[in-house]
């Protein structure tokens, strides 16, 4: 109360509320410093993904052009001894398939136009057929892919000489981008027009099936024995430092441990999903000890305290108590681990998994190869059309790891602990 | 007899054994007076079942990966086979062909030189196949001999079988030794070649780096095999150029969002750090090659630089520092986290402003974390290979102009590797020496990191 | 306060007891000693946790561990059915019987032992599993039961045992968790009855429970005297006198005394005891 003017104090004078308004000032600063810092990865994030989006839709379409085409004057049959797809398609084109649809092509679009049907848009009409054999006693208007040309043409670039007849052809109605079912059905193949993704996602689950057959049932048998029966000692300390190593070691290491190791003992397996699959559970294992580990860490020690008093076997507490309650963390964690090995590229360009394909693969040993190598390989093409398909190849890699990691958070908050 | 019928013949052979113990320990049982006997059925239906499959698997196993050599040593040991090629693709096509119409993968051999040997080929996996098939299922038969002479109403098969158990639990985690011991070893392997040809202290101090695949395998020229380009382009993009992005980003997102953000702001931006963490980095070395690559060509063109490359050294760093943020965060986040609330409240209580406490007092207390999070981030950085591969050059340069083609020690290896050199060139090996680099140096990061951590977390617990 | 000191008064002379069974018994024979422990010590690491204790353990009644916290009476506790072996770093010497076996002989299966020697712990602590399978589990394991009728008798009987059948009859299925403190610590008794143990060990098996909880436990333990050697270790003076004829005051890893309820709390020997029960410390 008094000799006010003497004794203020020093969190009182005009000065300090002075500072206090600036400092408030680079509070606000700071603050907005960090909400832009967040929002600029999430931009980039939005920026990618809308990128990918609207280059990528157009992956999924092709540009075909309209003929009709009269099978009943064609005079085709199909062999009653052809056992399969491929032997009703050779048979078709011995009879003359191919030269019928250029014939067709060229009474609607002209012989300019007919030129540019995609060579082996025959092979296609043959496929429908052999799936369908009462199209041999009709009339059907068929969409057949251009050529590669062409379809670059009419998307606006590639050979200026070709333009005005895209133009006019799109004029008359009989050439359009359509939505491509078959780039979810077909593999490989040297023409953006033909290419498709399944035989790279098929070469995907083949050898995600290896890694997790492996890299599952070891990683979790090891989280337990690390959690639960290790004894203190060194060997346990070198087990220890092995996994949280590896699982930060750069990916490539392991396509090289591939490479000595694998292809040395399989010699003959060069990019097959097998040993893909088992170069990509090195890598996964470690992830899923890690994620095993917190989650048995996470099961109280009361439920294993009251197994073990009624008298059940360390053996039986784990696997009737332990691992049950473990398991959705363990889940959570493998599929986190098996989303990374999904879009993992490096150690199997190392091991061989860079290989054309043109036949989705058969087994665990044949030829394969897998989503995000199939991008990669498309991205070194020039050609327009395999721009857009790469980023159709992007989103279907993409959708997949969406799913996985929103299994992963369902997971997550479904089986949150329930004790 | 296939591989896949003689394993389900063996599997089959370990259920019967599984059902037959358990039918007579509870024979057993019903024989004892108390109505009780040392273990569960169950457990002696397992303990026959082991002993059955086990070993006979086990010899499955090695003999399926080591008989198809002695196939072919007895074919090459054939008469037949005197007049193949000494070496070279030749001799491979016409012994693979034999091979593929012996075992009926292929109808015809388009080598007629194979013909001559299917049928040595026939008789050899013939024979060891029998061989195979009849040992596995005499281990089998020994295996249920042995198990059912030692099943008794007294006898603990529950002890035994957890025994099999917890050794299946160790052999697994063991695993991990193993896979770090076989990196190590092959790693090793192939970089003590690579100095037999080329001295070590040319490659770590050389600046020219230029592996030329075709020239004299045996004698390579060893000034050509420089790393120091490599290694310069490696720590220009991922510790440079990514980390000037990485870090301020990186940290300032997580105090937002462990000091400032809402929860409810937090429940979302959170997850989508995690959707860009999880972007395989094949996507991104598509989007760095595809958009920023020629964005970053055409501003520095319109800037007036002359001929600025379209592979820069600025495109792979930036999109790495992209991809490495979310990372940087969830450990800065962590660390934060982990500060103890007193300490903070301490410093509020004082009357100072919330980003004075996180500067002065939040950041300081956790920084060992933040620097262990860094070097975390910094090995995967220079380790991380795609995007390098698909925006980065292959031209080694040193320089420390961001928009000049560069060349890292990752792109090196693939390309070396995956090049039409043969697996004993001087350029192939110097793939593995490059890798074995690499793994050292994140090896080093790695440990002192994940030390550094650990003691952070236990000095707050 | 006054009131459970009438009831430790009661205890004494034997008027309060729930089941109304006589305490006659303390003053007749006893047959041969369930468990006997001689010159126990429990070391943690360096750390002499249990010093030189010997005790006897008698079927016939309930045995009270009394003492400070810290005191090592659940760490002894721990020691009789060798639940100390899930801690590394204890070591227990000496000798600890059971029917004259010594419990930590090589040839003892530690796993029978506890089948045999029961517990119950501080915190309730069943099983995130069906009440059902709570019970069941333990007879499962020890393939005390052929077929399932058999187990759903040993189910309704050790649920009716242990006082929580009718409460729980009707939803059997439900997930043991979901029973209230009180129930889940009645039916880890159930659990630890059903695969007939001959001593049960009880933790401070009410300090996590409400009054009327602890009451029910109460009449429940004195229900099972006789048919189970009964160990219950308490921080409470009030419980030990109300369950107990028999009690063990242990202070700072020592059995400092060992008697009938009753001289205890009314006539101790030693002076440490005195001022414990009178309040002291604690």
């Amino acid at each position: 109360m008094s000799d006010q003017a003497e004794t203020l104090r020093p969190t009182r004078t005009p000065a300090f509320e002075a500072r206090l308004k600036k400092r408030y000032a680079s509070e606000r600063r700071f603050k907005v410093l960090g909400l832009g810092a967040i929002l600029f990865s999430v931009a980039v994030l939005v920026f990618l993904l809308i990128n990918m989006t609207l280059s990528g839709l157009g992956g999924f379409q092709r540009t075909e052009l309209a003929v009709p085409v009269d099978f009943t004057q064609a005079g085709l049959t199909i062999p009653a001894n052809a056992a399969d797809q491929r032997e009703v398609v050779q048979a078709l084109q011995r009879q003359g398939l191919p030269e019928v649809i250029s014939f067709s092509a060229e009474q609607a679009l002209g012989e300019e136009g007919a030129d540019h049907v995609n060579n082996e848009a025959w092979r296609l009409v043959g496929e429908q057929i052999a799936a369908d054999p009462t199209l041999l006693g009709q009339r059907v208007d068929l969409w057949l892919p251009t050529s590669e040309d062409l379809a670059s043409a009419y998307a606006g670039d590639g050979n200026a000489d070709l333009q005005p007849l895209a133009r006019q052809l799109a004029d008359q109605g009989l050439l359009e981008d359509r939505l491509d079912f078959g780039f979810m059905t077909r593999a490989d193949a040297t023409d953006p027009q033909l290419v498709g993704i399944w035989g790279a996602l098929k070469g995907s689950i083949l050898t995600m099936i290896v890694t997790l057959a492996l890299a599952f049932p070891i990683g979790v048998l090891a989280a337990l024995y690390l959690e639960e029966y290790a004894p203190k000692n060194r060997w346990t300390d070198l087990i220890e430092v092995s996994i949280n190593n590896l699982a930060a070691v750069p990916s490539i290491i392991f396509g090289l441990l591939g490479l000595a190791v694998f292809l040395t003992i399989f010699p003959g397996y060069r990019s097959a999903p097998l040993i893909g699959g088992m170069t990509l559970a090195l890598m996964t294992m470690p992830v899923i000890v890690i994620a095993g580990r917190n989650a048995i860490k996470a099961v109280p020690p009361s439920i294993r305290d009251g197994a073990l008093a009624i008298g059940a076997s360390p053996v039986q507490v784990v696997f009737h108590h332990v691992l049950p309650l473990a398991l959705p963390g363990i889940l959570t964690g493998t599929i986190i681990g098996m989303a990374r090995a999904l879009g993992e590229t490096a150690p199997l360009l190392l091991i061989g998994m860079r290989a054309f394909v043109a036949t989705p693969p058969e087994s665990f040993t044949s030829n394969a190869t897998v989503l995000p190598m199939q991008i990669f390989l498309w991205s070194d093409e020039i050609d327009r059309g395999f721009v857009e398909r790469t980023s159709a190849a992007i989103i279907v890699l993409l959708v997949f790891l969406l799913l996985m990691n929103g299994l992963a958070i369902y997971l997550r908050n479904r089986f949150e602990k329930r004790w | 007899m296939s591989a896949s019928t003689l394993l389900l013949v063996v599997l089959g052979l370990g259920l019967a054994g599984w059902l037959v113990a358990r039918s007579r320990a509870a024979m057993f049982r019903r024989a004892a007076s108390d109505n009780r006997i040392a273990s569960l059925p169950n457990y002696h239906g397992w303990y026959a079942a082991l002993w059955i499959a086990v070993p006979a698997l086990l010899f499955a196993l090695v003999w399926a990966s080591i008989s198809g050599s002695l196939v072919m040593q007895s074919v090459l040991a054939d008469p037949a086979a005197a007049d193949l090629p000494p070496f070279g693709l030749q001799r491979e096509t016409i012994l693979s062909q034999a091979q593929a119409v012996a075992s009926g993968a292929a109808q015809t051999v388009t080598n007629p030189a194979a013909n001559a040997l299917v049928e040595p080929f026939r008789r050899a996996s013939n024979f060891y196949g029998i061989i195979g098939i009849v040992v596995t299922l005499l281990l089998a038969g020994t295996g249920a001999a042995f198990a059912f002479l030692r099943l008794k109403p007294d006898f603990r098969a529950r002890n035994r079988v957890e025994k099999a158990v917890l050794g299946t639990l160790l052999v697994a985690s063991l695993v991990a030794i193993l896979t770090t011991v076989g990196i190590i070893a092959s790693l090793v392997f192939e970089t003590i070649r690579f100095f037999g040809m080329v001295s070590p202290i040319d490659f770590l101090t050389g600046t020219h780096w230029a592996p030329n695949p075709m020239t004299d395998d045996v004698n390579p020229d060893p000034a050509r095999y420089g790393a120091v380009p490599l290694f310069w382009g490696t720590f220009f993009i991922g510790v440079v150029i990514a980390m000037i992005v990485a870090i301020p980003l990186g940290m300032m997102s997580a105090i937002y969002l462990n000091q400032y953000a809402a929860p409810r702001v937090r429940t979302w931006l959170k997850p989508a750090l995690e959707i860009l963490a999880g972007v395989p980095t094949v996507v991104y070395g598509y989007f760095a090659a595809l958009t920023i690559a020629p964005a970053i060509r055409d501003i520095a063109m319109t800037l007036g630089v002359e001929n600025p490359s379209s592979e820069s050294a600025l495109a792979a760093g930036l999109v790495m520092g992209v991809m490495i943020i979310p990372f940087v965060s969830s450990m800065a986040d962590d660390s934060i986290a982990a500060v103890p609330q007193a300490m903070k409240d301490g410093s509020l209580a004082l009357g100072a402003t919330q980003n004075e406490t996180i500067k002065k007092v939040l950041v300081p207390a956790a920084l060992p974390g933040i620097v262990a999070g860094i070097m975390l981030a910094i090995s995967r950085a220079i380790g991380e290979t795609m995007i390098v591969v698909m925006a980065a050059s292959a031209t080694a340069r040193l320089s420390a102009n961001p928009l000049e083609a560069m060349t890292t020690v990752t792109y090196q290896i693939v390309a070396n590797l995956t090049g039409e050199a043969s697996t004993d060139s001087a350029a192939t090996l110097a793939a593995f020496a490059l890798g074995f680099v690499l793994f050292l140096v994140t090896l080093a990061l790695n440990v002192v990191a994940l030390r550094v951590v650990k003691r952070f977390r236990e000095a707050y617990e | 306060m006054s009131d459970s000191e009438t009831q430790a008064a009661d205890a004494e002379l034997g008027l309060s007891n729930p089941s109304g069974k006589s305490l006659e018994h303390e003053n007749v024979e006893v047959g041969e000693p369930k468990m006997r422990a001689r010159d126990v010590d429990v070391f943690y690491g360096d750390k002499k946790a249990i010093d030189s204790v010997s005790i006897d353990i008698h079927t016939e009644f309930v045995t009270a561990f009394i003492g400070p916290s810290g005191c090592g009476k659940s760490t002894f506790l721990r020691a009789l059915n060798r639940m100390n072996d899930t801690i590394p770093s204890a070591k227990v010497t000496g000798c600890i019987e059971l029917d004259g076996e010594d419990i930590y002989a090589s040839g003892m299966d530690v796993v029978q032992l506890r089948a045999r020697v029961g517990m119950v712990f501080q915190k309730p602590n069943p099983f995130p599993k069906s009440i059902y399978e709570n019970i069941a589990y333990g007879p499962k394991i020890h393939g005390l039961v052929e077929s399932k009728t058999d187990l759903d008798e040993i189910v309704e009987k050790s649920l009716r045992r242990a006082g929580l059948w009718e409460e729980v009859k009707d939803r059997l299925e439900d997930s043991g968790t979901a029973l209230s403190g009180g129930q889940q610590q009645r039916l880890c008794i159930a659990r630890a009855i059903a695969v007939e143990p001959e001593v049960i060990l009880m933790d401070e098996p009410c300090s996590a429970l409400d009054p009327i909880a602890t009451a029910k436990i109460e009449e429940l333990i004195d229900e099972l005297r006789g048919r189970y050697g009964i160990v219950i270790v308490t921080h409470s003076m009030q419980q030990a006198a109300r369950v107990s004829q028999r009690t063990a005051f242990f202070h700072l890893g020592n059995m400092v005394e060992y008697g009938h309820t009753s001289d205890i709390f009314t006539n101790p020997r030693e002076k440490r005891t005195q001022d414990y029960i009178t309040g002291r410390y604690g």
